[in-house]
């Protein structure tokens, strides 16, 4: 199709600038959407992708630039206008109410009413019903949503975001949390949705899945547009340039041959999710955990880390029966955790980076109850600038930073405790490929001095990339053990979904 | 840039009331005024020190003027009974640390949160200082007893200001040198974090309780030398003072923030707002009005600064 016979953009957002506190943010960024494409929208973290979208939805405001729909000037002050526009977005982070059942969520701000001031709930559970039955989603409507899993949850939110949208949908990783089974029926309903003609903005940092679903892409880089055009008129290495301005040749940097002694050995673990699994992890090796969300992993790791003990079973460390009834008894013998939770169970926001970064090793820095403030900071300035976190300084607040340095300052925190174990839980969820490929070398190295790592991950060329070997856990039970050098994504997807296909 | 403004907000505004009021009145900068300022806010401030601590670490400790109603009466009860002050001033500190941990246990082993639980120890420990004392004062204390509130040292150093700095010093201390402070901001910021950072959350919770409920102690000793009685209904409603105190000098409800210096500028423009109301003549009743409206100033700064972290 050429642009001269192409129908007029549905919504079109020329010259959009804003700056936080003298950041320039966005500077004079185009994009337009046509009716019946999806657009892929990808930049590293921090390049203005979501506050581009931000802006369209009226969260927050633009300093210049303006928002035609269908070619009408479009006064976008608020979520409540974008709504009424026919623009519909599906948030990275979650923006459900917990307390509130999945019906009450879908018609939040416009329930349907009785009369004025009485809702009509008999209505809403009905129409919400009809809603998740149309898309294919398996969540009863009456069900609160404090006791959904984070996949179900995420596809409430889309639910909720498809209600309202009538021309634009904008999606903000909408895959980030979902299984593989559960990322397909998206994609699906994103055809239909072309289908009808509504134009869908699509944020991924997950190259296949662009590839499925996007018909153009517009780059982003530092707040500026670089690139715009079909999504079949460039290939990933030239996204990828396009998008940190520089090669990235290897994104897994290749690891060491594991060493013969095992560091952590698992018996006949059996939890709430998980039951009777046993592996052992050796020294200098990347164990890969695969498996659908909800087979288990998260808890299994927790468990293993004292968060949510085991019932029965056993692990030993370095051969020696380990008794974990805590996370203190856990870091004490070595262990480190790596949330996928960020920000429920990993950043302090308000305390400062090196305080972040010290938090759970501050045993070894102090003498009874008093701390060794100078050697503290001394090797968490020392952390910082190993694993290149940029900050404006160690005493800026942790909630300050974003994501990808978030996360770095997590995996700093571990190192400073001097784990040799890591349980690793999406290590690099959300985050950009600059800092991915950082964290990937961290990882090497960590396991080339002698460390152990068990990464647990939903990213199937990242498992077959950075693994020694990749376990497979479907519905509790570990399945399968692969060599990753012997593995295909095809096989591990078996494997996970067996079940379930 | 806004983050240092922020921060040095409370002290900014408290040197400039000292300054409008120096202007408004020509008795406010007199060595008697100023003394007496300190004299009043004592009490609050040395309670205020044990709640910044509570506050940083997300919990809220409601019960703090029953505490000081029960020391202060255990204090006095024994000075009547002959015993010597410093041996009062001792019980009392150990009866408040006890107050304290019951709290702590209450919020951490039962799992109630502390707004509630410290709720019911209000009640709780004005109605057994009730009981102790048949709701009659502990009269007849020996005068020395009073110079714990009254007493000046080298002729113009309030006595209550040298226990004052000495409390503030010992909690600013704790806050920034020992991993009871660190822990208590970390639990404040994110409990579930603390917990997978290893924190022992349990009994670190009930040591800031504990903490706080010593500090109320001394506070209740110098309450009664005060007033040269041990009064069962002292320190009724401090606890709304306490908090204030706290707010105004950054602490924050939703925890993980809040410093001793801080609180005393808090303590202290409470103080000054009052002091200078009555010298300006203005009726208590406005007092009020001006006092509960700058703990929502306080706290509307506070969230607009929260807002851009998390």
């Amino acid at each position: 199709m050429s642009a001269a016979r192409r129908p007029e953009p549905v919504l079109e957002m020329t010259g959009i600038s804003k700056s936080f506190g003298g950041n320039l943010v966005l500077s004079e960024v185009d994009f337009a959407l046509y009716p019946g494409e999806v657009h892929a929208l990808v930049g590293e973290n921090g390049a203005g992708k979501s506050t581009l979208m931000k802006i369209l939805n009226g969260v927050c405001p633009r300093d210049g630039g303006s928002i035609r729909l269908t070619g009408r000037e479009l006064h976008i002050g608020s979520p409540h206008d974008a709504r009424r526009a026919g623009i519909g977005m599906i948030f990275q982070e979650h923006t459900l109410a917990d307390h509130l059942t999945v019906a009450e969520n879908i018609c939040l701000g416009r329930e349907p009413r009785r009369a004025p001031g009485i809702l009509d709930n008999r209505r809403a559970r009905s129409d919400a019903t009809a809603l998740l039955e149309a898309y294919g989603f398996p969540i009863p409507a009456g069900a609160l949503v404090s006791r959904l899993t984070r996949g179900e949850k995420q596809l409430v939110e889309i639910a909720r975001a498809l209600a309202a949208s009538t021309r634009v949908v904008v999606m903000d990783e909408p895959t980030a949390v979902l299984s593989l089974s559960e990322s397909e029926r998206i994609f699906r309903i994103i055809g239909d949705l072309r289908a009808r003609g509504l134009a869908v903005a699509y944020i991924s940092h997950r190259m296949e899945e662009l590839a499925l679903v996007a018909d153009r892409i517009t780059i982003l880089r530092d707040g500026r547009r670089v690139y715009t055009g079909r999504y079949d008129s460039i290939d990933t290495a030239g996204i990828i340039r396009h998008m940190v301005g520089r090669r990235i040749t290897e994104l897994y940097p290749g690891l060491p041959p594991p060493r013969a002694e095992v560091a952590l050995e698992a018996r006949g673990l059996d939890g709430g999710q998980y039951r009777n699994v046993s592996f052992e992890l050796r020294r200098g090796e990347i164990l890969g955990f695969a498996g659908l969300v909800g087979a288990g992993r998260t808890a299994l790791a927790r468990g293993i880390f004292g968060l949510e003990p085991p019932a029965r079973g056993s692990v030993l460390i370095d051969g020696r029966q380990a008794r974990i009834p805590s996370a203190a008894a856990a870091i004490a013998r070595g262990l480190g955790y790596l949330t996928e939770d960020r920000k429920g169970g990993g950043i302090f926001p308000d305390l400062a980076l090196a305080h972040n970064i010290s938090m759970a090793g501050l045993d070894r820095f102090s003498t009874g109850p008093f701390l060794k403030l100078g050697r503290e900071a001394g090797r968490a300035a020392e952390l910082t600038g190993r694993l290149n976190i940029r900050a404006r300084s160690a005493w800026q607040p942790a909630g300050r930073l974003s994501g990808g340095n978030q996360q770095k300052a997590l995996l700093a925190r571990w190192l400073f405790a001097e784990s040799g174990i890591l349980l690793l839980d999406e290590p690099t969820q959300g985050v950009d490929l600059g800092t991915r490929a950082e964290i990937y070398k961290l990882m090497r190295d960590f396991v080339a001095e002698g460390g152990a790592i068990l990464m647990i991950s939903s990213d199937l060329p990242e498992l077959l990339g950075m693994s020694h070997r990749i376990a497979v856990m479907r519905r509790g039970q570990m399945v399968a053990t692969i060599e990753a050098a012997a593995a295909t994504q095809e096989e591990i997807m078996r494997q996970a979904a067996l079940d379930r296909t | 840039m806004r983050a240092i403004f922020n921060r040095f907000l409370p002290f900014a505004s408290l040197i400039l009331l000292f300054l409008l009021l120096s202007l408004g009145s020509p008795y406010f900068l007199t060595l008697g005024n100023l003394s007496s300022v300190i004299r009043q806010t004592t009490v609050i401030t040395i309670m205020a020190m044990g709640m910044t601590v509570v506050i940083a670490s997300g919990g809220i400790d409601l019960s703090v003027g029953s505490i000081v109603g029960l020391t202060g009466v255990c204090g006095t009860m024994l000075i009547a009974g002959g015993y010597p002050v410093a041996l009062a001033v001792v019980a009392a500190v150990t009866a408040g640390a006890v107050c304290g941990a019951l709290n702590g246990a209450a919020a951490t082993f039962l799992r109630i949160p502390p707004f509630i639980a410290t709720l019911g120890t209000l009640g709780v420990y004005r109605g057994l200082t009730l009981l102790v004392t048949g709701g009659m004062p502990v009269a007849n204390l020996s005068r020395d007893f009073g110079a714990l509130a009254t007493g000046s040292l080298l002729g113009y150093i309030p006595v209550p200001l040298i226990f004052l700095l000495a409390t503030a010093a010992l909690v600013q201390f704790v806050l920034k040198y020992t991993k009871l402070g660190r822990y208590s901001y970390a639990i404040g910021s994110n409990p579930e974090a603390a917990r997978c950072s290893g924190i022992r959350v349990a009994p670190y919770t009930v040591a800031i309780y504990t903490l706080c409920g010593a500090l109320v102690g001394l506070a209740g000793m110098i309450e009664s030398a005060r007033l040269v009685t041990g009064q069962p209904t002292a320190g009724e409603g401090y606890e709304l003072r306490v908090i204030a105190a706290v707010v105004i000098g950054g602490g924050s409800l939703r925890g993980g923030q809040g410093t001793a210096y801080g609180t005393i500028v808090g303590a202290l423009i409470m103080g000054l707002l009052s002091n200078g109301c009555n010298l300006l003549g203005i009726s208590p009743f406005v007092q009020q009005v001006i006092i509960g409206s700058v703990i929502i100033l306080a706290v509307t700064l506070d969230e607009f600064q929260r807002r851009r972290i998390r």
